[in-house]
């Protein structure tokens, strides 16, 4: 009996000890429950996505997207051009007006109390108005004489400015007479140097509006299959509900109830639309789409070609050979089109093969659009890629060098002192360096980058407080206390005899450190690194804080700058968005997958670091 | 006591240990310590355990500078006629040309080449001639040539026991030091490895001087050609081997050789 | 040394070495270390005390008693901002909004409406310790007996590995992750007793008058805790075997060898000498249980709720209602507190710093936040830290 309640207990024990199996396990079941149907839904929805002919639309939309960029980029080039010459006296009108706008904000409330006293009816007493209107006159006269007015202009133009605007009153509607003259001066200017610049404004102008009849065509015929989409759609959904409303009146023991539910199911009964029918109008139209595609590519060939070909400055000239150099491509992917328009079929299956592309290989994800949802893997990888890679950039030699430190130089003192303070990071919850992120570290980056001898610096000055390299520096962070500790605890098992040989051959204090100690724990540390990034890509809050959730590729041609990129993350995506999806849709699917992903990560980072500690463990002396 | 102006001087002494105190904090471990090595020859220092030989060995090459309190509290080490704690002594130039092989092999986590080479390397010698050169040298020296000669890149924890101790003292004697410090070299080798190393010992003492804790006296009689023999801190008896062991001076040596020592 | 002794002349010395080269390298790399190192040092402090100076005002009065009573005893709000003529502001909430618009009447300007970000931040302390409670229980409970397991019971082999496999896997699931899990897992498919089981049931067990539903227990205190359970159980299984492997090997031998059984010994040779550090060790656990946020966004957070969980509206009870009513009305209301969404510091910080716009008003809620959330948390890791060095000093057997 004794005996059998010893083993009751060792088996009790045991079970709480595999507690930690099951729940792996279970996480793995979970994940797969809600996220496993997501290929099956993904592909019904592309499939209607075919059926109903958004693809075709697609098919011209995608590489007429390009249009938008390469036509910002003349828009670009026409005004670096044009700025040199116009920038002084836009900058002397800008000035002004910006003095005016301090003076009336400045003096609001009166100015406030006086409009509302005159809108009064019956009209207020004329000698209580005359007070607000001396109330509005004195102030104002006050802020224009110690209004500060920059040094574009001269003693005489400052002086003639505070003089007019010291009269300005909410009853005076016209514009003081020298913001008049500044505005037309820069007006005058602004004519002439557009005139400097005409066959580039025309060549811009001209490939602005080229597509503007592909496009009108083009909208018209996604009206069409979006109508034929959201039928089907609505079919779905209806045809669901009826599925659930039969399942129920067979399960049901209510005679009434059951004809009731019976009843209800008929009435949702709906037709799924006849998707070739609806999109016969639509490929009838083929052939004059793939005119005005022609005539699109022809007219940009022509705009091109009275394009210049160099600008005035630098700048311009660099993005018209950019110009010069994408616009053949667009024109080649535009004309390619045709050929896909011509064979694109409606009817062709979707295989799972397309559907597992799209998904980890679709460079967007694109949701709760009204168009066409789609869920690429690719923008979040790599944002969390290299975010995560920013982060240990940074927490790397930081980390190493601050164990080696704290293991072989630091006195007693430095220890006591340093230790904790490095355990305390792992305490301060991630929310809240999100926080700093936000509040503190993201003005810092951009205050940083607009000191004009630092903006050399690539990406400097920076657009976007929120980017991934401030995501990327909190992490490192939050990286470090991991990193230290485990490659701490590496350098500190190396054998003392190692020590001994390496002093007793005369070698200083940093060679032994550099030559034996940090050798000898290479493998410990390399496991600790590879840990610091499996706890940097599984972080949560800091990305979904900091890293400004733009969802798209970074675009790395701006060379090293495009860390300064916002992005978005896996781990963000599924904060962000799974509160607000509903449960089984394509979406919230999509989302598990994404969590399905993140712990196979997890788990492989977790598998090398084992490896590489096993793999580069040295021999028992 | 033994006089140490007794033992016999032919050339300037090697290694001149005076009047020496040394003590950890307030305990002292060695007192008044009086000895002279000689030049290329083999000097053994016995006595039981505890008795500060050890501790005597890491005098020589300053390894014991590491433990934070430990001192020579009086008098001084003389290598080559010079005090080893003078200011302008370079620890690293010190150590290089006094050795140090260890009780434990502890060759390093590297391959057999840059095991010998480590100790070349840190004192600046990056010519890879010349370290080739060192590195087969030494190793002939330690009788490892032959066996080793074909994978010098193979990982110096893969040998045996006795040859990695031979390693060790190959990496020891590769920057050609003028002394070489043996703690207990063999302790923890079988009679055959044990036996090797006793005769590179022996063909050691050709080119350098060699000073070898042991607590096997037999070995002290195989290799040494003087020996003292120090208890409780104190060096009782300095004087050649085959002398000390026929007809030591002291009662205290006579019943530690004989055994009866309680 | 002794100034005595004859030194030998510096020409003669074989030791000499170019020392100040040598010496300028190592102090040079000796230096870029300790740099590095006080860099990570002075980012942390320099942290701490931006929000400590940003924080302490908000929190803290010049007057008795000292700490913004209003601000840590309130639930949030809110904020009205009441602009007059005169361009002074009024602070108030949705009910003196009215009040002071109508004293004001004429001279009325405007008014700014900044949501959570006026009262207190009574309910997210509240609703984090209720999270907290229930993880650490859970996660006391099952991590101390798969260390008892592992370090007393176990002997090498496959289960143990795949145990620590396990354990070390399980530490290194993203938190995000841990959410889904605690979603998919304790919000839809937990078994609850119910007379009507829902539909989305995985399935459910007749029991007699009731059924055993897989249906989930919604967003809820139990669902948060549980999760973030899973979310320390490495940690706690870790410290605590630590701890009862730190109890001397002789200690569990003299016990044996007194005729008593393994439990006996467990019970009385080792777990009274390992519980203090595992009670250290757990307080890093519940630091760790308050400070995360991912694992409760979907499971137990809400980002506003202007009751607290205790103050449910439960049916009043009739006059004459007897003991037995109060006593099961309160127990309804205790359960009621575990089944309710809570509202967590955390979740309470990001609401505030990402979803609503910056201005004066809401950096004071933040900061004050921030920093209350900092203090608490800190001061566990802190209190764990101290406790875990003292008790290293205490027990050396």
């Amino acid at each position: 009996m004794a005996w059998d309640m010893q083993k009751l207990i060792r088996s009790f024990f045991a079970s709480n000890a595999s507690v930690t199996i099951i729940v792996l396990l279970l996480i793995m079941v979970f994940l797969m429950r809600e996220g496993a149907g997501f290929l099956g839904t993904y592909k019904h929805e592309l499939e209607i996505y075919r059926k109903a002919g958004l693809e075709l639309c697609d098919l011209v939309d995608r590489p007429l997207a390009q249009h938008q960029d390469l036509s910002s980029k003349l828009r670009r080039a026409v005004t670096t051009s044009i700025d040199p010459l116009i920038q002084s006296t836009r900058a002397r009108r800008d000035a002004a007006f910006y003095i005016k706008r301090e003076i009336e904000q400045s003096t609001t409330l009166p100015r406030e109390a006086l409009t509302q006293a005159l809108e009064k009816t019956p009209a207020l007493d004329p000698a209580k108005l005359d007070q607000l209107r001396r109330q509005v006159a004195s102030e104002t006269a006050a802020a224009a004489a110690t209004a500060a007015i920059s040094n574009l202009f001269s003693a005489e133009e400052v002086a003639r400015l505070r003089r007019e605007m010291s009269l300005l009153s909410p009853e005076v509607t016209e514009m003081p007479s020298f913001l008049t003259e500044l505005s037309a001066a820069f007006r005058v200017m602004d004519k002439e140097a557009k005139q400097k610049y005409t066959q580039l404004i025309e060549a811009s102008d001209l490939f602005e509006e080229a597509p503007d009849s592909l496009r009108a065509m083009l909208s018209e015929l996604k009206e069409d299959v979006l109508f034929t989409k959201e039928a089907a759609m609505e079919y779905f959904t209806l045809e669901e509900g009826r599925q659930k409303l039969l399942k129920a009146a067979e399960v049901a023991t209510d005679l009434k109830e059951k004809a009731d539910l019976l009843a209800e199911a008929e009435a949702s009964k709906t037709e799924e639309p006849n998707y070739q029918e609806n999109l016969a109008p639509v490929l009838e139209r083929r052939e004059e789409l793939q005119e005005h595609i022609t005539q699109y590519a022809d007219s940009i060939t022509e705009a091109l070609k009275t394009l210049p070909k160099t600008g005035d400055v630098p700048e311009a000239t660099k993005l018209l050979a950019e110009v010069h150099e994408h616009m053949p491509l667009h024109v080649q992917a535009m004309r390619k089109s045709l050929t896909e328009i011509k064979e694109w079929q409606a009817e062709k299956p979707v295989s799972i093969i397309t559907v597992v592309g799209a998904f980890f290989f679709g460079s967007a994800w694109l949701t709760n659009s009204s168009w066409q949802d789609f869920f690429g893997f690719v923008p979040l990888l790599a944002g969390s890629v290299v975010i995560a890679l920013i982060a240990i950039v940074i927490a790397t030699p930081l980390s190493v060098a601050a164990a080696i430190y704290t293991n072989q130089f630091a006195s007693d003192r430095e220890k006591e002192f340093i230790k904790p303070v490095i355990e305390f990071i792992q305490a301060i919850p991630s929310v809240v360096l999100g926080f700093i992120g936000i509040s503190l570290l993201g003005d810092l980056i951009k205050d940083m980058s607009e000191i004009p001898w630092l903006s050399g610096l690539p990406g400097f000055p920076i657009q976007e407080r929120l980017n991934m390299f401030n995501a990327g520096c909190l992490l490192a962070l939050m990286a470090i206390p991991t990193m230290f500790s485990l490659a701490e605890d590496a350098l500190n098992n190396v054998p003392q005899a190692y020590i001994d040989a390496s002093d007793a051959l005369g070698a200083t204090k940093l060679q032994t450190v550099f030559r034996v100690i940090v050798p000898a724990a290479l493998s410990g540390i390399a496991a600790a690194v590879l840990l610091g990034l499996g706890r940097v890509i599984g972080e949560t809050m800091v990305v979904l804080l900091v890293a400004g959730n733009r969802i798209a590729i970074p675009d790395f041609g701006v060379g090293p700058g495009f860390i300064f990129q916002p992005a978005h993350t896996l781990t963000g995506i599924i904060a962000q968005e799974l509160g607000e999806v509903s449960r089984g849709s394509a979406h919230w699917q999509a989302l598990f997958m994404v969590g399905i992903v993140l712990f196979a990560i997890s788990l492989l980072v977790n598998g090398c670091a084992r490896a590489v500690v096993r793999r580069f463990e040295t021999p028992k002396a | 006591m033994s006089n140490p102006s007794s033992s016999p001087a032919t050339s300037a002494p090697i290694v001149e240990i005076r009047d020496m105190d040394f003590s950890y904090g307030s305990k002292i471990a060695l007192h008044d310590i009086q000895l002279a090595v000689e030049r290329r020859r083999v000097t053994a220092l016995i006595g039981p355990s505890g008795c500060g030989k050890s501790t005597l060995l890491r005098c020589i090459n300053r390894m014991n500078d590491r433990v934070p309190s430990a001192r020579v509290t009086r008098g001084a080490v003389l290598v080559k006629g010079k005090n080893i704690h003078d200011e302008d002594v370079d620890l690293t130039q010190l150590r290089k040309q006094v050795g140090m092989v260890f009780q434990k092999s502890n060759p390093f986590p590297k391959s057999i080449y840059e095991n010998v080479a480590y100790g070349l390397r840190v004192h600046g010698e990056n010519n890879v001639e010349v370290l080739d050169d060192a590195v087969e040298r030494a190793l002939r020296s330690a009788a490892l040539w032959d066996e080793l000669k074909d994978r010098l890149q193979a990982h110096a924890l893969g040998l045996s026991g006795g040859q990695q101790q031979r390693l060790c003292i190959a990496r020891a004697i590769a920057t050609q030091p003028d002394v070489l410090l043996m703690d207990e070299p063999c302790s923890a080798l079988d009679p055959i490895a044990t036996l090797k190393i006793e005769e590179l010992i022996h063909q050691f003492a050709r080119d350098f001087s060699v000073i070898i804790v042991t607590h096997n006296m037999q070995q002290a009689v195989r290799v040494s050609d003087y020996t003292a023999f120090l208890h409780l801190g104190k060096l009782i008896e300095f004087s050649p081997t085959e002398l000390m062991f026929e007809r030591p001076k002291e009662k205290l040596t006579e019943s530690y050789l004989r055994g009866t020592f309680s | 040394m002794s100034a005595s002794l004859p030194s030998s002349s510096p020409e003669a010395n074989p030791f000499a070495g170019n020392q100040s080269a040598v010496q300028r390298r190592e102090t040079t790399v000796r230096w870029l270390l300790r740099l590095s190192t006080f860099f990570i040092v002075a980012v942390t402090v320099a942290i701490v005390m931006h929000i400590l100076v940003k924080g302490l005002p908000i929190t803290l009065r010049s007057e008795f008693p000292y700490v913004n009573v209003k601000f840590l005893t309130e639930l949030p709000g809110t904020l009205h901002v009441i602009f007059d003529k005169q361009g002074n502001a009024t602070e108030t909430d949705v009910n003196g909004a009215d009040e002071i618009k109508k004293q004001l009447g004429e001279n009325f300007r405007e008014e700014k409406t900044i949501s959570y970000s006026g009262g207190g931040i009574l309910g997210p302390i509240v609703g984090t310790a209720l999270l907290v409670v229930v993880s650490v229980s859970v996660a006391l409970f099952l991590g101390v007996c798969s260390a008892i397991y592992l370090s007393e019971y176990a002997s090498k082999g496959k289960r143990v590995e795949m145990i620590r496999l396990a354990i070390l896997n399980l530490a290194g699931v993203p938190s995000v992750v841990f959410g889904l899990f605690g979603l998919g897992a304790f919000v839809l498919s937990a078994p609850v007793l119910t007379d009507a089981p829902l539909e989305r049931s995985l399935f459910s067990i007749p029991l007699g008058l009731t059924y055993l539903s897989f249906q989930g227990w919604d967003t809820c205190v139990l669902s948060g805790g549980f999760t973030l359970a899973f979310v320390i159980l490495p940690v706690i299984i870790t410290a605590s075997e630590q701890c009862l492997q730190a109890v001397p090997h002789g200690f569990r031998e003299t016990s044996m060898a007194l005729g008593a059984t393994r439990w006996q010994t467990i019970w009385r040779a080792v777990l009274p000498f390992a519980t203090p550090g595992i009670l250290t060790s757990s307080i890093l656990g519940i630091a760790r249980a308050a400070g995360e946020t991912a694992p409760i966004m979907f499971t137990a957070a809400l980002a506003f709720k202007d009751k607290l969980p205790w103050q449910k509206d439960l049916p009043p009870l009739p006059a004459d209602a007897g003991l037995f009513a109060h006593w099961e009305q309160s127990v309804e209301r205790f359960l009621g507190i575990f089944t309710e969404s809570v509202q967590a510091l955390p979740y309470h910080i990001y609401t505030l710093a990402a979803r609503i716009p910056h201005n004066e008003y809401s950096e004071r809620a933040q900061y004050g936040s921030v920093f209350v959330f900092l203090l608490l948390v800190a001061s566990l890791a802190a209190t764990s830290i101290w406790m875990r060095r003292r008790l290293r000093g205490k027990y050396k057997w």
